[in-house]
């Protein structure tokens, strides 16, 4: 479904401040598969994920989704095969607009959108319905603009927006990371079973172990901007959150000696 | 009493005018300067066309097409070559004053015995009242007015009823947005930066529709007649949110043809009153100044005073 290959991209190429991101990552994924990306900060973890959905262009490689080659689409045609939650609860969903409002917007994710009345009767009732499923009260609240809302309830309805056309791929950023406890294991579970019921293929970025390892079908590890472990089927069921860790571990740890070695040489030479 | 009249048909006029601010001041929070050139382009062309025999109804519907082009002009500047929104707006609205030049081919165009929808609504007037004067609750009024009056007035509301009924649409939806939310919407497949040009096209379409009907009405198009609409146009906006609130969509629009009429009846007062028109654009400029900084006062002040007492509970 998705299949990324040599993908590399740099920031601030050739200044001071270059961030080499990307340094050609190898990533195909079946149709159908939950996956789970975790990864050191600055691992390239969101990069990814940005790099799929079209936020900037890559410097080098391909992606495709679908047998699709999108790697020169711009974000929003991207859009019609994506769905995306982000990690800022805020950045999902227009706040001066209603909860109606912004779930019809979601309703044409990838379609043209034309003078047709955007909330006829009926539609409303459909957007209710789906609502409703949430079981958080919003249902009779859908026409308050979506910026009264808690974090956590306008995460779950991105979540919602993002999953209401079945996209072919479905990215969560850290989509919990900025939510209270009790909100985030709401949207996780909600997460599931959006993923689950319309088995949708989904990347998902997150630093928590227990998410890590409780969820989805493959782990994948990144580090400098390149896929260092891959776990798959029971392997990936197996996989403790220690066991996480200490693959943390042995990273940062292949770091030092990586530096005191730099440090010898530098000394030697110097 | 034909002065109040008078100052009525300007603001009804000029609220078109205000509606085309609303869409890029208030649903974009795009600062379109564009607007005061295109205000005298929708004049320009409409006098231009007028003056060569045009049935006005085209002209003016021309005109309206011109500031579209102006309006989604700026906006491909902005868009395509990251030109800042402030400055994409103050290039086009400076190429502008030339190109109304050369559209008038000097720099007023008089319409003395064209036929113009204004006067095409004071014979209909006349021909439907049957009489040149009308005594409407008490007072003795001129038919010719009241036509233009109801002209303009008509005008305002169908353009108003058009902005709702399309911010209402599934593009409309997309639009509004597109301001709100850029990144929100772009995820879900729209392209932002084509909702900003068409955004800016209507806004200015409405613009130099304002400036067609005022052209008709004062009887003449002027290169000058621009300087500060936008500000004109913001402050009306300001006074409608101030009247009946920004909570819902149809309140704003109504609030913004009820704030240009209101705005335009207090400078008539004012001048009436010994208010010299020099000053005007200096009051207007301070005016909305204040209408932006009080509220941003008012909250911190408040916040202050919450901050205060949150303290005095801890």
């Amino acid at each position: 479904m998705l299949d990324i290959r040599q993908v590399s991209k740099t920031f601030n190429a050739a200044t001071a401040n270059e961030l080499r991101a990307l340094q050609g990552v190898e990533l195909a994924i079946d149709p159908g598969s939950f996956v789970i990306v975790v990864g050191t900060n600055g691992s390239g973890k969101s990069t990814l994920l940005n790099a799929i959905a079209g936020t900037f262009r890559v410097d080098a490689g391909t992606i495709r989704v679908d047998g699709v080659d999108i790697t020169a689409w711009p974000e929003h045609r991207r859009a019609g095969l994506i769905g995306r939650v982000f990690q800022n609860p805020f950045s999902g969903t227009a706040p001066s607009m209603t909860i109606a409002e912004n779930l019809v917007l979601a309703t044409r994710r990838g379609q043209p959108r034309g003078l047709g009345r955007a909330l006829p009767a009926r539609a409303r009732d459909e957007l209710r319905d789906r609502v409703r499923w949430l079981n958080m009260g919003l249902e009779d609240r859908l026409d308050n603009p979506i910026g009264s809302l808690s974090g956590g309830q306008r995460q779950a309805l991105t979540l919602l927006m993002a999953s209401w056309v079945k996209p072919k791929l479905l990215l969560l950023d850290e989509h919990t990371a900025a939510l209270d406890p009790k909100s985030a294991d709401q949207v996780i579970r909600l997460s599931q079973e959006i993923v689950l019921r319309d088995r949708l293929t989904t990347l998902t970025v997150t630093h928590s172990m227990a998410q890590a390892t409780n969820l989805g079908d493959r782990l994948v590890m990144m580090h400098r901007g390149r896929v260092i472990h891959d776990f798959r089927g029971a392997e990936k069921q197996r996989l403790r959150p220690e066991d996480l860790l200490g693959r943390f571990e042995e990273v940062r740890r292949a770091e030092q000696l990586d530096e005191t070695a730099a440090e010898m040489l530098r000394r030697m030479y110097a | 009493m034909s002065l109040l009249i008078g100052a009525m048909t300007i603001g009804a006029i000029l609220s078109l005018l205000a509606l085309g601010v609303f869409v890029s001041f208030r649903v974009f929070d795009f600062p379109d300067i564009t607007a005061d050139g295109s205000i005298t382009l929708g004049a320009a062309v409409a006098a231009t066309l007028l003056v060569a025999h045009v049935h006005p109804a085209l002209a003016t519907g021309i005109a309206c097409v011109a500031g579209a082009v102006a309006g989604a002009t700026t906006g491909v500047i902005h868009t395509r070559f990251g030109i800042n929104r402030l400055l994409s707006g103050i290039l086009v609205m400076t190429a502008l004053y030339s190109v109304n030049l050369h559209v008038m081919g000097r720099s007023n165009v008089p319409l003395l015995s064209e036929r113009t929808l204004a006067t095409m609504a004071e014979s209909a007037g006349t021909s439907l009242f049957g009489a040149d004067r009308l005594h409407v609750i008490g007072w003795e009024i001129g038919t010719r007015d009241v036509s233009v009056l109801i002209l303009a007035l008509l005008a305002a509301v169908v353009a108003g009823v058009i902005l709702f009924v399309f911010f209402r649409t599934h593009l409309g939806t997309a639009m509004q947005a597109a301001g709100d939310n850029a990144q929100m919407i772009r995820a879900l497949g729209v392209n932002v930066n084509a909702m900003i040009i068409l955004g800016l096209a209507l806004s200015n379409g409405m613009v130099a529709l304002a400036g067609a009907l005022l052209a008709q009405y004062q009887g003449f198009a002027d290169v000058q007649m621009g300087i500060g609409m936008v500000v004109w146009g913001l402050a009306s906006v300001i006074i409608g949110e101030a009247l009946v609130g920004t909570r819902q969509l149809g309140f704003i629009i109504t609030g913004a043809v009820m704030g240009s009429v209101l705005f335009r009846l207090l400078v008539a007062i004012a001048l009436r009153g010994g208010l010299n028109p020099n000053n005007l654009k200096l009051i207007t400029a301070v005016f909305v100044f204040v209408a932006l900084v009080l509220p941003m006062m008012v909250s911190k002040a408040a916040g202050a005073r919450r901050g205060n007492r949150a303290a005095g509970r801890a």
